[in-house]
């Protein structure tokens, strides 16, 4: 069908206009569209700006309120730490002296009253310790300062602690430590050794018959090395917890709404203190039959080698170990309790009222140990440390330990930030003081040579390890020792003595040249212990501690001496 | 209706008649809205009847036949445009039996005013059975649609019956799914 052209041209301008149309109701349809995305788009704009308003407002609100309750919470922590030093005062009198009676000569039933009377001090200081450690964790102001522990020796030592109770209720105290246990891992170690302490203090309470065991064990992560789980059991055969107070036990504040029932804090402490150290603790227990509490901390293992080898232990101190020690503190009844405890000790002290008549006898004479109480009239104990550490170097070097009725950590970091070389806490034990005497520089030395001089006598063979000559020297090493080992005994001798009064005369040349004479000798003769020490002596010439470290390198000539002196003789006689 | 129906019939009508032919049919037609539609828009059903009778007249092609031919044209447009439509899916069956859950619900958010037809359906394993009612009778497109669908996916299912309503506004299809 063909069309003419007007029709067609007709056509086609209907077309057109059709399209035009068409188009023109899309673009209409389309702002309909756009107006109408635009309108939802403000709603839902204005909406979000509501909510983020109300969040703000929510937001500003809590902060208000949460300012408001940790000044509250401040305040308490506050009143208590004020309390407890209130507290704790006259409690020492009471713990110091009624230890010191203890040990006279008292009728039975007099010793008995004592011996009550000193138990249920100790238990208010536990109660105090304790209500202090949860207000000190609630408050976030109780940290944790990991350090390599031997995890042979702190449970040994645990156990030995508790096992004279155990023996007088009849019961057997067993530690089983798993084979894989590192030597050294990294703890807090006092906080590891409450968590432990508590624990089987617990089980020795609750047990009247059968075993108390306690079981350590430690799982090395498989993926990251170094690191694992530690795990310990305390296990006993004791009265055990009904299921219904298994949920409350490590609850502090339930724990103290029914003191009847109640285990006290220890366990709420665990807990806390647990968690603090990122574990876990959990009891499993069955009336009548017994209680298995367990606690897991992740540990970090210690190598072997960086180890520095370890004092002592905590055992009272040896009455040979004599200090001489200066005591600042005006409260006449801490005075008394302190000087009867160091005498306890076999130790005596100079005490002084304040700070002030502390740096005067220090002017005119030296002590192994300053103890400085921190409140005190006339000049307090941070007062006097800034003098002592101010004076001239014979003063300042002073080994100086803060004696303070508040035991918070911060307190005790503060003082040590200050310059204290140790902190102790009032009321104050007989093995508190006696291991804080043990890390006096001067008493250790004395302790460690006296113990050395102890092993020689029970020992009757040789201690020289002739390996060095040896390597040295092959076949030929008596013929060389025997040669060369006398000259050193004499020159060393000799000069020992020049350093010493070099030392005492504070000639630092002099102190340099002879230890660095006597080092090289040593080094000769392959003891490379006491050439170490020689060396550190040489490196710090001017040091105030050259005192202390002549006392050690004098022990450990004594050793070598003594050693070289069997071997030549044996060698003599061979 | 929606528009996209209207302009993809003017498209067809213009591709296969011609524009001239297309316009004249229009014009004849006498639709309201003179044939402008747009896709986005909103417009009576009655015109596409009108146009399809006119179409019908014009070209002398059965209007059977033109339904068929525009269902096909549809099906391929919504092919090309509404691609996400056809993700995984791999025949007529799965295709037709996601209209009302899927692909309307999707029509819905965009265009809220739009009327839709019901795609209900009953899956035995052999066959689907496709319920279609709308409150416009257009039965018809709906079952041409339905063939256009079968045959873009290969002829692999077949539509074995289809009953359609007097009023031409719903209709049962019974498509026999294939067994592979």
């Amino acid at each position: 069908m063909t069309l003419d052209l007007e029709t067609q041209l007709k056509l086609a301008d209907s077309r057109t206009k059709r399209l035009k149309a068409a188009r023109d109701e899309a673009e209409r349809l389309l702002e309909q569209k756009s107006r109408e995305l635009y309108a939802a788009n403000s709603e839902l704009e204005s909406i979000q700006r509501g909510l983020e308003d109300d969040i703000k407002l929510a937001t500003h609100e809590l902060s208000v309120s949460n300012q408001r309750l940790q000044k509250a919470l401040d305040e308490r922590s506050t009143f208590i730490g004020q309390m407890s030093h209130e507290v704790r005062t006259p409690l020492n009198a009471i713990v110091g002296l009624s230890e010191i009676l203890l040990t006279t000569d008292l009728q039975e039933t007099q010793l008995d009253y004592v011996d009550t009377m000193s138990s249920a001090a100790r238990a208010l200081i536990v109660l105090l310790n304790d209500m202090l450690d949860i207000t000190k964790i609630e408050a976030g102001k109780l940290e944790i300062h990991l350090e390599p522990v031997e995890t042979k020796r702190i449970h040994q030592n645990i156990i030995s602690m508790f096992k004279i109770e155990a023996e007088s209720k009849g019961l057997s105290l067993e530690m089983n430590l798993d084979s894989d246990m590192p030597n050294y891992i990294r703890l807090d170690k006092g906080r590891y050794k409450q968590i432990v302490n508590n624990l089987v203090s617990n089980a020795l309470k609750n047990t009247h018959e059968g075993v108390i065991k306690l079981y350590v064990s430690y799982r090395r992560n498989a993926v990251s090395e170094g690191i694992g789980m530690l795990s310990v059991q305390v296990i006993d055969t004791g009265v055990g917890i009904p299921e219904d107070q298994l949920k409350k036990i490590f609850n502090a504040y339930e724990q103290l709404g029914s003191p009847d029932k109640g285990v006290g804090l220890g366990l709420a402490i665990c807990s806390q203190l647990c968690s603090l150290m990122q574990g876990s603790i959990s009891c499993e227990s069955i009336v009548g039959e017994g209680s298995v509490f367990e606690f897991s901390l992740p540990a970090e293992e210690v190598n072997d080698a960086i180890i520095e080898p370890a004092s002592n232990g905590s055992e009272v101190q040896s009455e040979s170990a004599k200090i001489s020690i200066l005591v600042a503190e005006d409260n006449p009844t801490n005075q008394k309790v302190l000087s009867a405890q160091l005498a306890q000790l076999g130790l005596t002290a100079e005490i002084v009222d304040n700070g002030l008549l502390a740096i005067e006898k220090l002017q005119s004479q030296s002590y192994d140990l300053v103890l400085l109480d921190i409140l005190m009239p006339v000049m307090d104990g941070e007062e006097t440390l800034k003098t002592i550490r101010q004076s001239d170097d014979r003063i300042a070097g002073h080994y100086c330990v803060a004696l303070t009725a508040s035991s918070y950590q911060d307190q005790r970091n503060r003082l040590l930030g200050l310059g204290f070389d140790g902190f102790l806490s009032k009321p104050l034990g007989l093995t508190e003081l006696a291991d804080a005497l043990e890390k006096v520089p001067a008493s250790r030395v004395k302790i460690e040579s006296s113990s050395i001089t102890g092993e020689m006598q029970t020992i009757d063979i040789a201690l020289f390890d002739p390996s060095y000559f040896k390597a040295q020297f092959g076949d030929a090493w008596e013929m060389v020792f025997a040669e060369i080992a006398p000259t050193f005994l004499e020159h060393s001798r000799k000069h020992l003595k020049q350093l010493k009064a070099a030392i005492s005369d504070n000639k630092v040349d002099h102190i340099n040249k002879i230890s660095h004479s006597i080092k090289g000798g040593a080094a000769s003769m392959g003891q490379t212990s006491l050439a170490e020490k020689l060396a550190e002596l040489e490196a710090n010439s001017d040091s105030p501690l050259a005192h202390d470290w002549i006392e050690s390198i004098e022990a450990e000539w004594s050793e070598v001496e003594s050693q070289l002196q069997i071997e030549l003789d044996r060698i003599h006689q061979g | 209706m929606k528009g996209i129906i209207l302009s993809e019939f003017v498209e067809f009508l213009e591709s296969s008649l011609g524009p001239d032919q297309a316009q004249i049919v229009i014009d004849k037609s006498g639709v309201g809205s003179g044939g402008a539609y747009s896709r986005v828009g909103h417009y009576d059903y009655q015109e596409l009847i009108q146009l399809l009778t006119h179409a019908a007249a014009e070209s002398e092609i059965e209007a059977s036949e033109l339904v068929n031919k525009f269902s096909q044209h549809l099906f391929m447009v919504f092919r090309r445009d509404y691609s996400v439509f056809f993700e995984g899916v791999d025949s007529a069956a799965h295709m037709l039996s996601q209209i009302d859950n899927h692909i309307h619900v999707e029509v819905k958010k965009l265009y809220p005013d739009a009327e839709l037809p019901k795609f209900e359906y009953t899956n035995t394993g052999e066959s689907l059975v496709l319920d279609y009612s709308s409150p416009r009778p257009l039965a018809a497109v709906a079952k041409a649609l339905v063939m256009a669908c079968i045959q873009y996916f290969g002829d692999k299912e077949k539509l074995v019956s289809s009953e359609i309503s007097e009023d031409q506004c719903s209709a049962k299809f019974v498509i026999a799914v294939s067994s592979n």
